[in-house]
């Protein structure tokens, strides 16, 4: 050590920076470098690959959700002028089942749908943007038939005797009484 | 490439010659290593930091309008990176720098006994510069280097050169008096 200690500390110090601040990197060069850049190129692609598909597809479900839907031809806000009046009967007759059965299963463009009622100005509006959809119709129904309350004949009610015999204080015998 | 100005490499760089931008690796991969070392305290770490910082720059080679230097530019993306590791935490020691390679390490003294003692003298030393905050450490290190100059230092940490200077003389006299009170 020397005489002076502020020039030993001051030169420690150097030293050990020195000793801290060197050397060079062992892995790093232009060659990896280069060859890391192409192997970031080929794996970031797929990526933007994937992201360009999700992409597309979120435009096609926004642009899908976003196209003005008319309501249908059943719905509650359109007139509907069936060919035949619609009556109201508690329990639909087998024929008018199978008859809306048959409706159901005819063909998708005109699924349901009379050449009477397409001829309608309320259906022919709606017609182009939903051809080829399948459509939902009202079969007509049958007349119900009239209620009728049938009499009821209940059986008398027959209620049998029941004798009770009567209370006597004199058939209590000592010892009940006692109790 | 050697005589070649950075200006002229990055110039070349630019217009897809190969050759320009792995001299521009090659020049200043020392620099920008050391640069990450100091902030991560580890080397592995900071080679990876290193690798990534000339991807980097390779891609935002048209983003270098030349307002500073090459060296300082690249450091800069090499800070912002370690920086980004210090935060998330994925550097493995953050306590203490790695020890350098054998080959790397100086040769302090001939006699061994004197060698122990000199190199009980660094450990110490180390120790307190380790001890020293952050932003006092960082400052000492890179000015330390020699790669950049206080001015290069004041851009990349985003302070003013005066602080720079003010960092690093504080810097050595914390850890001067702390060796001073160790030693009584």
């Amino acid at each position: 050590m020397n005489a002076d200690p502020k020039d030993d500390l001051d030169r420690a110090i150097d030293h050990t920076l020195a000793s801290m601040v060197g050397g060079e990197p062992h892995r790093v060069s232009a060659a990896s470098v280069r060859r890391a850049m192409g192997e970031s190129r080929r794996s970031s692609l797929p990526v933007w690959l994937a992201a360009a598909a999700v992409l597309i597809v979120a435009l096609g479900v926004a642009l899908k959700s976003r196209a003005p839907v008319a309501p249908g031809p059943t719905s509650a806000g359109r007139s509907i002028v069936p060919t035949s009046p619609v009556e109201a009967r508690a329990t639909p007759s087998a024929d008018s089942i199978s008859a809306a059965a048959v409706a159901i299963a005819s063909s998708p463009g005109t699924a349901g749908v009379s050449p009477a009622r397409k001829g309608r100005s309320t259906y022919t509006t709606t017609e182009a943007p939903y051809e080829g959809l399948p459509r939902l119709t009202t079969a007509s129904i049958g007349l119900p038939d009239p209620l009728s309350t049938e009499r009821l004949e209940a059986d008398p009610i027959q209620i049998s005797r029941i004798e009770i015999a009567p209370l006597a204080i004199s058939s209590l015998s000592p010892e009940q009484e006692h109790k | 490439m050697e005589r070649v100005t950075d200006e002229e490499l990055v110039r070349l760089a630019r217009n897809g010659d190969p050759a320009a931008f792995d001299e521009i690796v090659e020049r200043h991969k020392g620099a920008v290593f050391r640069a990450a070392l100091f902030a991560l305290r580890n080397r592995e770490d900071a080679e990876d930091v290193t690798q990534e910082t000339f991807i980097t720059a390779y891609r935002k080679l048209d983003s270098f309008r030349g307002e500073s230097r090459l060296r300082t530019w690249l450091s800069r993306i090499a800070w912002n990176r370690s920086m980004d590791h210090r935060r998330r935490g994925r550097f493995r020691s953050f306590l203490h720098l790695d020890e350098p390679d054998a080959a790397e390490l100086p040769s302090l003294e001939a006699d061994p006994e004197r060698a122990t003692l000199a190199a009980s003298a660094h450990a110490r030393v180390r120790q307190e510069i380790d001890r020293l905050p952050e932003n006092l450490r960082d400052t000492l290190l890179l000015a330390s280097a020699g790669d950049l100059d206080y001015a290069s230092i004041a851009d990349m940490l985003g302070v003013r050169e005066g602080t720079v200077k003010s960092r690093v003389f504080e810097a050595r006299a914390m850890v001067r008096l702390a060796l001073q009170e160790a030693a009584r």
